[in-house]
């Protein structure tokens, strides 16, 4: 079975949703906002934290997350309006991307993979995730 | 070796290194892909209109700083 599209959407905009401060509950947990992206040299898993770039700072989603909607392909997405990006103060490589909310002890909401090419960075180099290319899908 | 997609030259170019932009082109969700790299200098002009707003002053270094010389 899959998701109906309006479900979809609505769980999509229940759990990111667009605002810069207060707290979003889902289920049993609550949320924090805003929202923060971190990138990682070493990937997370489903149960275990990525490990953060030295030196990189805790992001803002400077690049707003778009509200819900159904692709051409009826998949309810969400995804970045904004360049998220930073300036890295060490050198290494770039793994991952993780998102989380914005409590003491920082809960994880989402995380993913870069690519296996072409990571290498040093000190002064720019990460980006452009326009559109950090979306969460639902399905 | 990692180059930059506009100029094709790696990061050291006549011996002094230069800073680039990594651009993930795929996000959470997505198979991972390859990462685009292009030079601070060398940037596209929609990366850089992108970009601008937050890295403005660390892009017009880069520009002076490439093209130093030509």
């Amino acid at each position: 079975m899959a998701l109906d599209q309006v479900i979809g959407n609505a769980l999509n905009d229940a759990l990111l949703p667009n605002g810069a401060s207060g707290t979003v509950t889902v289920g049993s947990v609550t949320l924090t906002l805003p929202f923060q992206v971190r990138f990682q040299s070493t990937r997370g898993t489903a149960g275990t934290n990525g490990t953060n770039i030295t030196g990189t700072a805790t992001l803002g989603l400077n690049g707003t997350v778009a509200t819900a909607s159904a692709s051409v392909a009826n998949v309810p997405t969400k995804a970045n309006t904004g360049a998220i990006s930073i300036t890295t103060t060490s050198s290494g490589t770039w793994n991952g991307i993780e998102v989380f909310d914005a409590t003491g002890t920082p809960k994880r909401v989402l995380f993913g993979p870069i690519s296996d090419l072409g990571k290498t960075f040093v000190s002064g180099d720019i990460l980006s995730i452009p326009i559109n290319q950090l979306t969460l899908t639902t399905t | 070796m990692d180059v930059c997609e506009t100029c094709h030259q790696p990061r050291e170019i006549d011996g002094v290194q230069h800073p680039m932009l990594l651009s993930a082109t795929r996000g959470l969700n997505s198979a991972p892909e390859d990462v685009i790299r292009w030079h601070l200098g060398c940037l596209p002009a929609d990366v850089e209109a992108e970009h601008r707003n937050q890295h403005g002053a660390e892009i017009d270094a880069a520009k002076a700083a490439l093209h130093k010389g030509i």
